[in-house]
C-alpha cells in the first residue's frame, strides 16, 4: 500500500499544481489577498505529498519491491545500500520524479522565505512555478511513471547500469537537478514580472542569492559530473564536449551571466529588461538541457522518432515554456522602466562586456550542440561536432572576457577609470609576465600560446585579489587595520575574488594538463615495468575478488615514483554479474596537484594486459578552481545584505496574520 | 478499503489546508511600494555600514546616498498616485477560488489515480516474499531464501548440496556446477559428491563426458566398483572418444551387474551395438573407415564418381532397410549437394510417408523440400 500511496500522492499533488497556478494568479489580478495568500499553503502542501510520494519509491528499491517495475528494471537485491539509493534516480522516470520533487521544494522555499515579498509578486511567482509543476508531474504520471506494477514479479531485478554505481554518479544528478531547478525560480520572477508588469525593488534583491544559489550547485554538479567521467570511464578525459555535458554547461553559462547583470540591476536599476531576458533564457536551457537528455534525442534522432511519446512531450513544455515566455517578453517588456544610465568605462559596463561574451560563447554551445541533430533529422547524416569545433569557436570568445575579468570588480559604478585600475594590477601583470617567462625558459617544447594562456591564468589569480588589497590597503592602514577591514568586507566581495581566482586555478589546470600530458600504452604481463614521467611501474600480479554484485580482477602495480616513493596502484576489471557488463576501475595517485592515471585495456589469450598510463600534471587544479568557485558564491550568498525585512506596517498586523512575521532583518 | 480511506482523508485535509487563508484573518491595506521602500531603507542601511568600516570613500559615499534618497522620493511619489489600486481586498471572487479548489482537486486526483493506480497489487518486498510461508512458495522463492542463507553464510556445505540438484532441475547447469565443486571443497570429496559433480559436468556439457568428470567417474569407480552410475558414465566416455574395446568390455559388465529391468538397460545395450559396429561390423549406410580414406586419395573426377557410387550403395541398403532415419538424411543431402533434385524430391517423399509419426524429422524434410524449391 506504501507504493500505491505515494502514486495518490503524486496524483494528488499534479491536483494541486492546477489549483496553484491559476488561483493565486487570478487573486493577484483582482487583488485578493486570501486567494494569493492560498498559494503558500498549497506549495508547502505539494512538496509535503511530492516527498511522500519519492519516499515510497525510495522505499520500494530499499526493500526490493520487484512489483514496482522501475525497481525491477533498475535494482538487485545485492546492491550495496548507498545504490539502492542512488538507483531510485539513476533511471529515467525516478530522476524526473528528483525533478519535480527539487522544484516543488524550491517553490515551497520561496513561502517559506519571501516574508518579505510583496504578496502580488510572490502569488504569481508561485502560480509560475506551480505551472511548471504541472507539466512535468503530468509527463512524470503520464511517459514515464515509475509507479507502474507488475502482477507477477520476479525474484530478482535487472540491477543498475553498472557505470552508474559509483559515489560520484549518487550525488551529481541531484547538484545538477538542484542546478537546474533552482533557475526556475528566477524564471518565474521574471515571468511575474513580465505578468504584472512591473519591477519591484524586490526583485533584484532576490534574483541574485537564486541565481547563486542555483549556479553553486550547478558548478558543483558539472565539476563532480566531469571527474566522474575522468575517472570511470578509463579514458583519462575530463571534457568532451558532449552534447550531455553541454546540456549543463549551458544553463551554467547562462546562469554565469544572469548572475553579472543581476549585480547591475540589484545595485543601479539598470539592465533590468535585460537581466529579465536571461532569467528567461537561463531556465531555458536548463528545460533545453532536461530534453536533450531525457528524450533519448541524442542517442538517435530516430530512434526518438520511432518512440516519440516522451520526446515529443517535453518538446511540447519546451516550446509552451519557451515560446510563451518569450512572447510574453516581446509583448510586455516595453511596460518595464529600464533604469539608470551609465557611460562604456564603467562597473555596468564591465558587466555589460562579460554578458555578451557570456551569451555569445552560450550561443556558440547551442549551435555545436544542436546542428548535428538538426542535421541529423534533415537528412539523416549523422555528423559529431567534436572539440576542435569548441576549442576554436568558444575559446578564443573566452580569451577577451578572462583578460577583462580583474578590471570590472576595479570599476566604480556609473564612470570608471581603466587607467587607475590597470595602476591596481600590476601585482598580477608582473606575475603573468613572470609565469610566461619562467614557461618558454624550461620547457622548450610548449608551444608559445601556451605560455601565454599560463599567464593569463596567473593574472586572473592574482588579479581576483586586486579589489581586496585596494580596498584594505595595508601600506596605509597597517597590518591590523587592514585586518580589520578585510574582515568588515561584504560577503560578495569575497565571493567575487574566490570566484574570479578560481576560475584562474581552473584555467591553469586545463592549459598544463593538455599541453605537458604525458601519455604511455604498452602490454604488459607480470613482472614486466614500464616507465612514464619517471615513474617506474611494475605489473607484480593479478587477484581476482568476488563482490556481492560483480567479480572483479584486481592488477597490482607497484610504482616507484621520481622521488623514490613506493606505491601500490591497483586498477581493475569488474563485470557485473547480473548485467554481465563489463567496467574498467582506474587507478589514480595524486602528487601534489598532478596525478598518475592507470587504466586498463584488453587481456589478450598469453595473458597480456594493455594498459594505459597518463602523467596528468596538474590536473586536479581544474575541480579544485571548481570548488574555489563554490566557495565564492557561498561567500556571497552569505552576504548579510541580501535579507531585507518585510514592511513596519505589515509587522504591525503579524499578530492578526499568520504568513507575515518578524522580519529577517537583524 | 483502508487504501481509499487514507487517500480520501488525505484528499480532504489537502483541501482545508489550503482553502484555510483564503478567509483566514483580517485583510489588510499594504500597499506593495511599501515593501519597495523597505528594500531602499536596507539599501541605505548598509552604505552607512560600509562607510563606518572605511570601505568606501567619502565621495563614493555621498553618490550612493544621494541615489538612494532620489530612488526613495521618487516612490514616495508613485505611492501617492497608486495607494487606491495597491488596497487588497476580499470578497466574494474568494468564494469563486473556493468552489474551484473543491471541484478541481478531488475530481482529479481521484478520477487520475483510478485510471492510473494499481490499487489490487500489494506492496511486495523481496524480504517478505522471502519469509511468507514456504508451504505456498514456488521452487523459485525457496531457491532464492536458500540463495540468500548461503551469500550470508557461504561456508554451509549442507546448503550447497541442497541447492545443487535444484539448480540443475531448473537448467541451471552452470550453477548447479558451482555448487558441487563449493560443497566438495568445503565437505571433501566423497564418492556421492564426485558423481553428482561429474553428472553435472556431463549435463553441462550437454552429454561430453569432459576430462574432468571422466576423472570423478575413475575415482569414484575405485572407491566403489559396484556403484552402476559411474561405470555408466566411464562406458559412455569410452564410446565418445573412440575407445571402442574398451567401450564393448564396460558395457558387457554393466549389463551383467544390472538387473533384468533397470531402466538404463536399454541405452546400454543401443551403445554396446555402436561400439560393437564401430569395432567391426559398420552400421548400415556409413561410409567404412576404408572408404574415407580411399576418397582422401582420388582426384576430383573420381571423387565424384565415388561419391555418387556410395549413394547409390546407401539407396540400395535404404530400399533393403528403409527404417534407417540417419540414411534418410544423408541421401537427402547427397542428392541435394549433387543437384539430382528429382532424386531428392523423390527420397524426401518416401521418407515422409516412412516417418510419418515423427513430428521433428517431418519439418525438418518440409525445410529441405523448400529448399530444394
Amino acid at each position: 500500500m506504501i507504493v500505491e500511496l505515494g502514486h495518490y500522492t503524486l496524483v494528488l499533488a499534479l491536483a494541486l499544481a492546477m489549483v496553484q497556478s491559476v488561483v493565486p494568479v487570478f487573486g493577484a489580478k483582482i487583488g485578493h489577498l486570501g486567494l494569493m495568500r492560498m498559494a503558500n499553503q498549497t506549495s508547502i502542501m505539494m512538496a509535503v505529498l511530492i516527498s511522500f510520494s519519492f519516499g515510497a519509491l525510495t522505499w520500494a528499491y530499499v526493500n526490493s519491491d520487484f512489483s514496482v517495475t522501475n525497481v525491477w528494471q533498475n535494482s538487485h537485491s545485492l546492491q550495496p545500500m548507498l545504490y539502492k539509493y542512488s538507483s531510485v534516480w539513476g533511471n529515467h522516470e525516478g530522476s524526473l520524479l528528483l525533478w519535480v520533487l527539487i522544484l516543488s521544494l524550491f517553490a515551497s522555499m520561496v513561502s517559506i522565505f519571501g516574508k518579505n515579498l510583496p504578496p502580488e509578486l510572490k502569488a504569481n511567482v508561485l502560480g509560475v512555478q506551480a505551472w511548471i509543476l504541472v507539466a512535468f508531474l503530468s509527463f512524470v504520471l503520464i511517459t514515464s511513471n515509475p509507479f507502474e506494477r507488475l502482477d507477477n514479479p520476479p525474484l530478482e531485478g535487472k540491477d543498475l547500469n553498472p557505470i552508474l554505481q559509483d559515489v560520484g554518479l549518487a550525488i551529481h544528478p541531484p547538484m545538477l537537478y538542484i542546478g537546474y531547478v533552482g533557475l526556475s525560480i528566477t524564471f518565474a520572477f521574471a515571468m511575474a514580472a513580465l505578468i504584472s508588469g512591473r519591477l519591484d525593488a524586490a526583485w533584484a534583491r532576490w534574483v541574485r542569492p537564486w541565481t547563486l544559489i542555483a549556479w553553486i550547485f550547478l558548478t558543483a554538479g558539472i565539476a563532480m559530473g566531469s571527474y566522474w567521467a575522468y575517472y570511470e570511464l578509463g579514458w583519462g578525459g575530463w571534457w568532451f564536449w558532449d552534447p550531455v555535458e553541454n546540456a549543463s554547461f549551458m544553463p551554467w553559462l547562462a546562469a554565469t551571466a544572469l548572475l553579472h547583470s543581476a549585480l547591475v540591476m540589484e545595485k543601479r536599476e539598470a539592465l533590468k529588461i535585460w537581466t529579465v531576458l536571461l532569467a528567461i533564457v537561463a531556465f531555458s536551457m536548463s528545460l533545453l538541457g532536461t530534453f536533450l537528455v531525457r528524450s533519448g534525442v541524442l542517442t538517435s534522432v530516430h530512434a526518438f522518432a520511432t518512440d516519440p511519446e516522451r520526446g515529443v512531450f517535453i518538446l511540447t513544455i519546451l516550446v509552451l515554456f519557451i515560446g510563451g515566455s518569450l512572447t510574453l517578453f516581446v509583448l510586455r517588456a516595453g511596460i518595464l522602466k529600464s533604469g539608470g544610465l551609465f557611460a562604456p568605462i564603467s562597473r555596468e559596463g564591465a558587466l555589460v562586456f562579460n554578458n555578451l561574451f557570456l551569451t555569445s560563447a552560450l550561443a556558440t554551445v547551442l549551435v555545436g550542440t544542436l546542428y548535428p541533430l538538426m542535421l541529423e533529422a534533415v537528412n539523416g547524416a549523422k555528423i559529431s561536432v567534436g572539440p576542435p569545433f569548441f576549442n576554436l569557436t568558444f575559446g578564443p570568445l573566452m580569451m577577451p572576457l578572462l583578460l577583462a575579468v580583474p578590471f570590472g570588480p576595479l570599476l566604480s559604478w556609473k564612470r570608471g577609470d581603466l587607467l587607475a585600475a590597470l595602476s591596481h594590477l600590476y601585482w598580477a601583470f608582473g606575475a603573468a609576465l613572470l609565469a610566461i617567462i619562467l614557461v618558454i625558459a624550461f620547457s622548450s617544447d610548449a608551444p608559445i600560446l601556451a605560455a601565454l594562456v599560463i599567464g593569463l591564468a596567473f593574472w586572473l589569480m592574482i588579479g581576483a585579489f586586486a579589489e581586496i588589497s585596494l580596498r584594505t590597503d595595508v601600506r596605509k592602514n597597517g597590518l591590523a587595520k587592514a585586518f580589520d577591514r578585510a574582515r568588515g568586507l561584504p560577503g560578495s566581495t569575497w565571493g567575487t575574488a574566490f570566484a574570479h581566482f578560481g576560475l584562474g586555478v581552473t584555467l591553469l589546470g586545463i592549459v598544463s594538463v593538455s599541453i605537458f600530458e604525458t601519455e604511455v600504452i604498452k602490454a604488459m604481463k607480470v613482472g614486466e615495468s614500464a616507465t612514464i614521467s619517471g615513474h617506474q611501474l611494475t605489473l607484480k600480479g593479478i587477484n581476482p575478488r568476488k563482490a556481492s554484485n560483480y567479480n572483479e580482477d584486481i592488477i597490482n602495480f607497484e610504482v616507484l615514483s621520481p622521488k623514490g616513493e613506493k606505491f601500490i596502484m591497483r586498477p581493475a576489471k569488474r563485470i557485473y554479474t547480473t548485467r554481465r557488463m563489463p567496467t574498467t576501475e582506474s587507478a589514480i595517485n595524486t602528487s601534489g596537484f598532478s596525478q598518475l592515471y592507470v587504466s586498463l585495456g584488453e587481456v589478450s589469450e598469453n595473458n597480456l594486459i594493455t594498459v594505459r598510463m597518463w602523467w596528468k600534471p596538474q590536473v586536479t587544479l581544474i575541480w579544485l578552481g571548481s570548488l574555489f568557485m563554490m566557495f565564492g558564491g557561498l561567500l556571497s550568498l552569505a552576504d548579510r545584505r541580501l535579507r531585507v525585512g518585510a514592511p513596519k506596517r505589515a509587522v504591525k498586523q503579524a499578530k492578526v496574520e499568520t504568513d507575515v512575521q518578524v522580519p529577517a532583518n537583524g | 478499503m483502508i487504501f481509499w480511506i487514507i487517500a480520501v482523508s488525505v484528499t480532504v485535509l489537502s483541501i482545508g489546508i489550503i482553502i484555510f487563508p483564503i478567509f483566514g484573518g483580517n485583510q489588510i491595506s499594504v500597499s506593495t511600494l511599501d515593501f519597495d521602500k523597505e528594500i531602499y531603507k536596507a539599501r541605505l542601511k548598509e552604505i552607512e555600514e560600509e562607510r563606518k568600516l572605511g570601505s568606501i570613500d567619502e565621495q563614493r559615499y555621498q553618490y550612493a546616498v544621494a541615489e538612494e534618497g532620489r530612488r526613495l522620493l521618487t516612490l514616495a511619489d508613485k505611492n501617492n498616485d497608486l495607494n487606491s489600486t495597491a488596497i487588497l481586498k476580499s470578497g466574494k471572487s474568494g468564494l469563486y477560488g473556493l468552489i474551484f479548489i473543491v471541484l478541481v482537486v478531488p475530481v482529479v486526483a481521484l478520477g487520475g489515480y483510478s485510471k492510473l493506480g494499481s490499487i489490487t497489487t500489494p506492496d511486495q518486498p523481496l524480504q517478505a516474499r522471502l519469509e511468507a510461508d514456504p508451504r505456498s512458495q514456488s521452487v523459485e522463492v525457496l531457491l532464492k531464501r536458500a540463495e540468500n542463507q548461503l551469500i550470508k553464510n557461504p561456508d554451509d556445505g549442507r546448503g550447497w548440496l541442497v541447492v545443487a540438484p535444484v539448480y540443475m532441475r531448473l537448467g541451471r547447469y552452470q550453477d548447479g556446477v558451482l555448487a558441487y565443486r563449493t560443497a566438495i571443497r568445503i565437505l571433501g570429496a566423497t564418492t556421492e559428491l564426485q558423481i553428482a559433480l561429474g553428472e553435472a559436468l556431463t549435463v553441462r556439457g550437454g552429454g561430453v563426458v569432459s576430462e574432468e568428470a571422466n576423472e570423478l567417474f575413475r575415482q569414484a569407480n575405485k572407491a566403489d566398483p559396484e556403484n552402476i552410475k559411474p561405470m555408466f558414465f566411464l562406458a559412455i566416455a569410452f564410446n565418445q572418444v573412440g575407445k571402442y574395446e574398451e567401450a564393448v568390455g564396460a558395457w558387457n559388465k554393466l549389463i551383467a551387474k544390472s538387473s533384468k529391468n533397470a531402466p538404463w538397460l536399454k541405452v546400454a545395450r543401443q551403445q554396446l551395438e555402436v561400439a560393437k559396429t564401430k569395432l567391426g561390423i559398420e552400421l548400415p549406410g556409413n561410409p567404412t573407415t576404408q572408404d574415407i580414406e580411399d576418397a582422401k586419395q582420388l582426384s576430383s573426377g573420381e571423387r565424384t564418381d565415388f561419391i555418387n557410387a556410395m549413394v547409390e550403395k546407401l539407396a540400395g541398403e535404404l530400399d533393403e532397410n528403409p527404417q534407417n532415419k540417419p540414411g534418410w538424411q544423408r541421401i537427402i543431402r547427397s542428392y541435394t549437394v549433387l543437384k539430382r533434385k528429382a532424386d531428392a524430391l523423390a527420397a524426401i517423399n518416401k521418407a515422409q510417408r516412412l516417418f510419418k509419426d515423427d513430428k521433428t524429422f517431418l519439418e525438418e524434410l518440409e525445410k529441405n523440400k523448400q529448399a530444394l524449391n
